[in-house]
């Protein structure tokens, strides 16, 4: 045996030291590498299931977008825009993971319990998307809920789960033609064109005296009619003048009491007097029925003074005038006694119609119809000047007792006859209001007289 | 160890199923008691509706009555003083009649919930004519009234007298415009 070196011993020794020491250094290697393996092997298991996670809330998100988009009452748009973000994040932070970390060289990656998962996800994919599509993509089955929603009272906001309200109303309307209920808007009511009445007149013969909402100083009303007991038909007009102080008696330029008197048509006189309404007032003396119109008869009063005072007629009247205080005066007096009274304007004739309110020819006593002028006035001072066409087509003319009943209807408190027939004649601002005649043809007659009506 | 899991995911797919299929039977049979309740509203509203059709044709009926007397002057109203009065008490006997004869109308159409075709249209007209109708009456009593006032100032010694309507609390301002004439 040979006996061995001491240093190749030592050496020897040293190289077993470093082989084991090489060796454990490779066996610690060893187990920090499995251990590393263990770790990624549980990220990738949770990378993976957050990628399918994120597939399956994606696809359940597409129901929810669609009914944020239908404005749905349950889900708002902007909490399923920031979902949408949240998922897609997840989504692409997995997929991106598995990606780099997923060995495809290897034979199997997808694994049978892979295919299981990834089926699983395809199947509620369809569910879903078939859903949707059913919900929001077909008309049928749209009508169909919101119908079903609106014929119930608890479960009318299932359809507001789903749609909006202006879907759900147009499904509701159709609803409403098909079932025919837009006719019942036919028995709507309105009232909107109603007029109650408001009584402020006693009758119609003061609404029409009264109504005077432009304050004129007269109105002309027209008169129409029949004779009582005949088929007469009368027509003519009334001045209504409010101011009584504006009534005055013009006279002829020639009146007077003998044969070199002389009558003025009405027209004439107007304009001489400035008068916007004329009429013809007394009676005159005409034996031949050819006179001039020159001599009136009985006494005529202007402005208080005496005029003429030839042969009184007719006996049935008198004095017809105005006082001082604008009052119609119908007394049967002499001219002197009237000029006493403090008469301002008169004519003499008649008969009287009306006397402090009480109707002096109450029954139709003739049915002699004539052309007609008469005066009267009312209580609150409103003069009434009446003339009436007769002997014409369009009027027959009338009787006393038609003349009394029109200034009666009218409110006259005293009212007194004209001179008649030929004479009756209305004249207002140039123009002859009804038609002067004589029986045969329109005339303008010579009068010894008229009231006018001054501004 | 395999087959008790088995079963176990079986009772859970079993249970999970007959809960939903419960919960289902129970919407089903909600659902059908809440649609057989509107049908039986949708019957009283279509029989209210038709009475309240006939009382509003009444109505109308007596307002072109009351036109017709109460006349345009002081003579007529004096003249038709009892038929007005008649008309206007057989038009405030119809709405005392409208009024207790519509609750059901009214309770429905109050209810902003209630969204049948039918009766949606059904409470817009009678929303509509029950206010107009009511509005008309307040107005006519009032022009009454005061025709009533000018006529006493005007005859001075004959006095007529008020019409005084007992029709007072009846008044749903369904439009919400608050309109109403009456007290």
């Amino acid at each position: 045996m040979t006996k061995l070196d001491p240093e190749v011993i030592g050496a020897t020794r040293e190289i077993k030291d470093l082989k084991k020491e090489i060796l454990e250094e490779k066996q610690k290697k060893n187990s920090s590498r499995k251990r590393i393996s263990k770790k990624e092997k549980k990220k990738v298991k949770r990378m993976t299931f957050l990628f399918v996670l994120s597939i399956f809330l994606l696809i359940t998100l597409i129901p929810l977008y669609m009914m944020a988009l239908n404005k749905s009452i349950l889900v708002s748009f902007p909490v399923v825009m920031t979902l949408l973000v949240l998922f897609l994040f997840l989504l692409a932070l997995s997929g991106i993971y598995l990606f780099f970390k997923m060995d495809f060289k290897k034979k199997k990656v997808w694994t049978r319990k892979g295919k299981v998962i990834a089926f699983l996800l395809l199947g509620y994919f369809l569910l879903i998307g078939f859903g949707t599509y059913l919900l929001y993509g077909n008309h049928a089955v749209k009508d169909f809920i919101i119908n079903k929603a609106l014929a119930s009272m608890k479960y009318q906001p299932i359809a507001s789960f789903f749609y909006d309200d202006k879907t759900i109303n147009e499904v509701a309307s159709t609803r409403m033609l098909e079932e025919g209920n837009n006719t019942i808007y036919e028995d709507i009511v309105s009232f909107d064109d109603l007029k109650l009445n408001q009584p402020s007149y006693a009758n119609q013969y003061e609404e029409e005296i009264l109504s005077n909402p432009n304050h004129d100083p007269y109105k002309i009303l027209k008169i129409e009619g029949v004779v009582e007991n005949t088929t007469y038909h009368y027509q003519g007009y009334m001045a209504v003048v409010y101011d009584p102080s504006k009534v005055k008696l013009a006279t002829s330029s020639g009146m007077g009491m003998d044969d070199a008197a002389y009558g003025e048509i009405i027209p004439v006189m107007a304009e001489r007097e400035k008068a916007i309404i004329a009429m013809n007032a007394g009676g005159f003396y005409d034996p031949d029925w050819r006179s001039n119109g020159g001599i009136p008869h009985g006494p005529v009063i202007k402005d208080g003074v005496l005029l003429t005072n030839f042969r009184k007629y007719p006996a049935n009247g008198g004095i017809i005038g105005f006082n001082y205080d604008n009052q119609l005066v119908l007394k049967n007096i002499t001219g002197e006694e009237a000029v006493l009274e403090g008469i301002r304007d008169a004519v003499d004739w008649g008969p009287y119609l009306i006397i402090n309110g009480i109707n002096q020819i109450k029954k139709q006593t003739s049915t002699y119809a004539l052309a007609r002028t008469a005066i009267g006035q009312r209580k609150d001072g409103i003069v009434l000047m009446l003339v009436i066409d007769g002997l014409q087509s369009h009027s027959k003319g009338c009787t006393f007792y038609e003349m009394a009943k029109i200034m009666e209807q009218y409110g006259a408190y005293n009212a007194a006859n004209l001179d008649g027939g030929t004479s009756a004649s209305l004249y207002e601002k140039g123009q002859f209001l009804n038609n002067p005649f004589n029986g045969e043809r329109r005339t303008i007659r010579r009068l010894p007289n008229a009231w006018i009506v001054v501004e | 160890m395999k087959r008790p899991y088995y079963i176990a995911l079986f009772l859970a797919i079993v249970a999970v199923l007959m809960m939903t299929s419960g919960g289902f039977l129970m919407f089903l049979t909600s659902y059908r008691n809440d649609v057989h309740n509107q049908k039986e509203i949708v019957l009283n509203v279509r029989k209210e509706y038709l009475a309240f059709n006939d009382q509003t044709k009444s109505f109308e009926e007596q307002l072109a009555k009351f036109q017709e007397v109460f006349g345009f002057y002081f003579e007529d109203m004096k003249e038709n003083q009892e038929v007005t009065l008649d008309t206007l008490n057989q038009i405030e006997q119809i709405m005392i009649d409208m009024d207790s004869s519509t609750s059901v109308l009214k309770n429905t159409c109050k209810s902003s919930s209630f969204a049948s075709s039918e009766i949606m249209t059904k409470c817009a007209v009678f929303q509509k004519n029950y206010e107009t109708i009511i509005n008309t009456y307040v107005k006519m009593i009032l022009c009454y009234n005061h025709a009533v006032d000018e006529y006493n100032a005007w005859a001075k010694d004959e006095v007529l007298n008020h019409f005084t309507s007992q029709v007072r609390n009846s008044y749903l301002d369904f439009d919400n415009d608050g309109i109403y004439l009456g007290a």
